[in-house]
């Protein structure tokens, strides 16, 4: 029994739908009418241009170039360029004024204005209205130098009398105004800033402009970004040849700063042309310099080895003659002690007279030591003692008679060893001295040397240091040269932008489709909810099923409903037919609803195009006029980036071919001005 | 509840007033007065046609309804032993008088069946106009006493259907349908005719019904389809309860086809197709 009921209530949902399609019918109607209404006057779809600047060169951290990139927008000379923008495309030649004019206090852009109507002045004489804009800037610009002057007065006036009232109010006055204008400027940019987006991702700077009309978003993002990159060209190539002007500078400077060295180091060489310093001759290559002071350091270290060597040399020297005057000594100690002569031993018994002798001269000898304790050399006892030895000697010897004598020769070998010795002693000491004086010398040049050492090589660090600042410096110099050139070069190419601003479709309110999507959901939802509620409010009996239930009573039959009087006897088969023919006219009303709303001017454009002789411009809400149909002609291209489209092409929007929003299609002018207007605030009078 | 009282009072105080008859279960007994054989006592012969090809539609469309409708009550009626039925309804011009029309059509149909269509509506006569009949006496005569049953019945040969109209319209309708005279009347017509179909008012709003239904037999309730509230048909379905008149059904009228015949499942056409309108 379930597909049963399941069919029971498919039946009973169709019997609901069409039993209460007046229900449906008016919720339909208002939700769908009201978002028709809505999408016809209310809803904007505004279209967004975007256009990509590619960075090929960063100039720093991606933050900086963000910045950069913000900075270099100046929101009031865009605001201008905006409205050059506008003026550009063909519709809007008049808007440029018309926005300019709001600010008549503002001589910047009236300056600007001036400029751009005399030129659309020029491009067609017979323009009245142009004519009249251009009498009214100038205008405005003599009144603008007017007030600057009665400001001016007024302040020298103020000077000299503070009290002046009525002055003081004047110019409160003028400054109230120029206050007011500017408010109201500052509001225009800001909502200028508003509607433009410029976004930075990685390498790319995203700019982006909000605009009901595609051609004025397209228009207004390509100027943007041509802006951008004028100045961002400008700013660089100031920075480059900012950057040129340091480096020469600094190279200048290095290289003035190696010329002083260089000289410095030739005045040197000339001032002290020692022979035992290398003459310090700066040839044009500083690095023969650096060799011969290698030289020089190598000669140098020699000399201080000879030093070295000589002073050992001394001491070796003194050492010889120490161990000279040693030997000499100890020599002559020796020969002191060593008989000259060695005495021949007799070998027949002495006498006895002879031993006797020798012990009374012993006796003698001792008597005469013990006297030269007590007595002194002069004494008679002493003398007497003396002759007495020597008397009892000359009797000893002439008893014994004279002793046999050699010559010893190790005393022989000793004198000459001795006689040797002195000789080399004296040698050496004839070397030494010579050495010492040598010493000397070398001391006296050693002790030059290290002064000048050192003053020679301050002189090459210092060279050195400079010369390798030079060298750096011309590497910059060569550098800042290149990348000047290398940035002439690619100063277009650093910020390149691929073709023209590509145009996005984006409803930012709730557009026409969604506008007309969401009333005819709203529409469905209310239906169920009004339906239900009728049908929990319906308390008639519908069916046998709905009486048996309620009432618990037997249904004895149902019959049709058929009209009793003066109706066509088919009558009853026509009670089908109503609710059908109220669902096709309520689905064809829905579809013509949607189709108003979402191409309502556009739609409506068909059916006013007749009109067109007749209507004056003056119609206000009315859309703007178009040719019927003419055939599509071919898209003139004024600049290579935005394509101004032939007025004639929105007109050939016929309802049947208008489901897809194409950026060829615009509204018209007065919606436009009504969103300037809107944007403008302060002026809407 | 004293507001409901005051409201439904003389509603609910005058079927009390006289005791609910006991549930007839049986057949009625046989009528005390004289028989008479009014089918063969019928002086107005001819045939009527229904006034605005009313005659057509019914038999065009809604014959098959009817039939239904018919065979349907005549079970009805006979499981509880009755032969005639009032056809009441809640409130006025919800159909009954044209119901009554076709029921009585549709039932005079089947062969040796005599049917008599009785206008118990004093207040609102209607049948004549519908019927386009040539009246010179009707049930108001009868029962005041001034002409025959035979003389202001109307019988149509072709459909062995009789119609009992009212002349002119009467006030105090009730009174003189509780009369003795309709008391006297109403067995003798019962028994004259195989079906009684009884026209009479709304219920809701006259007591006409419960009278005419408790000397007539059982009532059946015409509720207009998409229009008669359920409250509406029950507070007529409590006034017969509290009568003693035993009702016989609903007969839900005007029904309608909301959804096209091509987003019909089979089923409910089917179920459709008994009430459906039968195609030319």
């Amino acid at each position: 029994m379930k597909a049963g009921s399941f069919k029971a209530t498919l039946h009973e949902c169709l019997r609901v739908l069409f039993h209460r399609m007046d229900c449906i019918a008016a919720c339909m109607v208002l939700s769908v009418g009201g978002a028709a209404i809505y999408a016809f006057f209310l809803a904007d779809e505004e279209y967004t241009a975007t256009n990509e600047i590619y960075i090929t060169e960063v100039p720093g951290e991606d933050s900086q170039a963000e910045a950069a990139g913000t900075s270099l927008i100046d929101p009031l000379t865009l605001l201008v360029h905006q409205m050059k923008s506008e003026s550009a495309v063909e519709s809007l030649i008049a808007r440029f004024w018309d926005v300019a004019k709001q600010f008549p206090g503002q001589a910047h852009i009236q300056e600007e204005s001036l400029a751009h109507l005399t030129a659309q002045l020029e491009a067609n004489p017979g323009e009245k209205s142009v004519a009249r804009a251009v009498e009214e800037a100038r205008e405005n610009l003599q009144q603008i130098e007017e007030r600057d002057k009665q400001l001016a007065g007024i302040e020298a006036m103020l000077e000299k009398g503070p009290d002046n009232r009525e002055a003081r109010d004047k110019r409160k006055a003028i400054l109230k105004r120029i206050r007011q204008e500017q408010w109201r400027l500052e509001e225009a940019v800001q909502s200028f800033r508003e509607s433009m987006s410029i976004q930075l991702s990685h390498r790319r700077l995203e700019v982006s402009y909000r605009s009901t009309s595609p051609e004025l978003a397209k228009a207004v993002t390509d100027e943007i970004v041509n802006q951008i990159i004028e100045r961002h060209n400008q700013s660089q190539s100031a920075e480059t040849s900012a950057a040129e002007e340091v480096y020469e500078e600094q190279i200048q400077y290095y290289i003035e700063q190696a010329d002083a060295a260089r000289a410095a180091l030739e005045r040197y060489a000339k001032e002290y042309p020692e022979e035992y310093i290398i003459p310090i001759e700066l040839p044009p290559d500083p690095e023969s310099i650096w060799k011969d002071l290698d030289v020089y350091l190598t000669q140098k270290n020699e000399a201080l080895d000879k030093h070295e060597d000589i002073k050992q040399a001394i001491a070796d020297v003194q050492e010889a003659m120490a161990e000279s005057s040693e030997r000499i000594g100890s020599i002559a100690d020796e020969l002191l002690n060593t008989e000259e002569t060695l005495v021949l031993e007799s070998t027949d018994e002495p006498p006895p007279e002879a031993n006797r002798a020798r012990d009374q001269i012993a006796e003698l000898e001792q008597e005469l030591s013990e006297l030269l304790v007590k007595v002194p050399e002069d004494d008679p006892l002493v003398k007497r003692t003396r002759q007495k030895i020597h008397l009892i000697d000359a009797y000893l010897s002439k008893l014994i008679g004279p002793p046999e004598t050699i010559p010893n020769p190790r005393w022989e070998q000793m004198a000459g060893e001795l006689r040797q010795e002195k000789a080399e002693l004296v040698e050496l000491r004839g070397r030494e001295e010579q050495l010492r004086e040598e010493l000397l010398s070398s001391e006296e040049t050693l002790g030059e040397i290290p002064a000048r050492l050192l003053e020679l090589e301050e002189l090459r660090d210092d060279y050195l240091q400079k010369k390798e600042a030079l060298e750096t410096y011309r590497a910059r110099l060569d550098d800042a040269r290149v990348g000047r050139q290398l940035r002439q070069e690619e100063m277009k190419s650093s910020l390149s932008v691929q073709g023209g601003a590509r145009l996005r479709y984006k409803p930012h309110r709730p557009g026409k489709s969604l506008a007309m999507a969401i009333g005819l959901l709203v529409g469905v939802l209310a239906s169920i909810v009004t339906v239900s509620l009728v049908e929990q409010a319906d308390h008639t009996i519908r069916s046998a099923e709905s009486a048996r239930r309620h009432l618990g009573v037997h249904v004895l039959g149902t019959i049709p409903e058929f009209r009793p009087v003066a109706e066509a006897p088919a009558a009853a088969r026509q009670v089908d037919r109503r609710f059908v023919w109220l669902n096709i006219i309520l689905a064809a009303g829905i579809v013509v609803a949607a189709v108003v709303g979402i191409k309502g001017r556009d739609f409506l454009a068909v059916f006013t195009a007749g009109r067109e002789a007749s209507a004056p411009e003056a119609a206000e809400p009315a859309p703007e006029e178009k040719p019927s149909s003419p055939p599509p002609t071919p898209v003139p291209t004024v600049r290579p980036d935005y394509i101004i489209l032939p007025e004639a092409e929105s007109a050939t929007g016929s309802p049947a071919e208008s489901t897809a929003p194409s950026p060829t299609q615009y509204p018209s002018v007065t919606l436009l001005n009504y969103i300037i207007i809107e944007k403008l605030p302060g002026d809407t009078g | 509840m004293s507001m409901l009282e005051e409201i439904f009072g003389d509603r609910v105080k005058k079927p009390a007033g006289p005791p609910p008859s006991q549930p007839r279960t049986k057949r009625p007994p046989p009528p005390k007065v004289r028989a008479r054989d009014l089918v063969s006592e019928a002086r107005n012969v001819g045939s009527f046609e229904l006034a605005g090809g009313l005659r057509a539609i019914i038999e065009e469309s809604a014959a098959d309804a009817f039939r239904a409708l018919a065979a349907n009550l005549t079970a009805q009626a006979q499981a509880q032993g009755l032969r005639s039925v009032v056809l009441s309804s809640c409130y006025r011009g919800e159909g009954r008088t044209t119901t009554a029309i076709g029921l009585g059509l549709s039932m005079a149909q089947s062969p040796g069946t005599s049917v008599l269509l009785l206008e118990g509506d004093l207040r609102h006569p209607k049948m004549k106009e519908y019927l386009s009949l040539p009246v010179r006496a009707g049930l108001d005569d009868v029962l005041a006493g001034k002409a025959d049953v035979a003389e202001a019945m109307v019988f149509c040969e072709d459909d062995n259907l009789a119609v009992l109209p009212v002349r002119y319209a009467r006030s105090k309708a009730a009174n003189i349908l509780d009369s003795p005279a309709m008391k006297e009347l109403a067995p003798l017509l019962l028994a004259s005719f195989d079906h009684v179909i009884c026209d009479s008012t709304p219920a809701l709003s006259t007591r006409d019904p419960s009278v005419l239904g408790k000397q007539m037999g059982g009532v059946a309730l015409v509720v207009q389809a998409a229009a008669t509230r359920r409250e509406s048909a029950g507070r007529a379905m409590s006034v017969f309860k509290q009568a003693g008149v035993p009702l016989l059904g609903l007969i839900l009228n005007h029904t309608r086809f909301y959804v096209p015949r091509c987003f019909r499942s089979a089923e409910n056409s089917a179920n459709d197709d008994s009430r459906k309108p039968q195609q030319a």
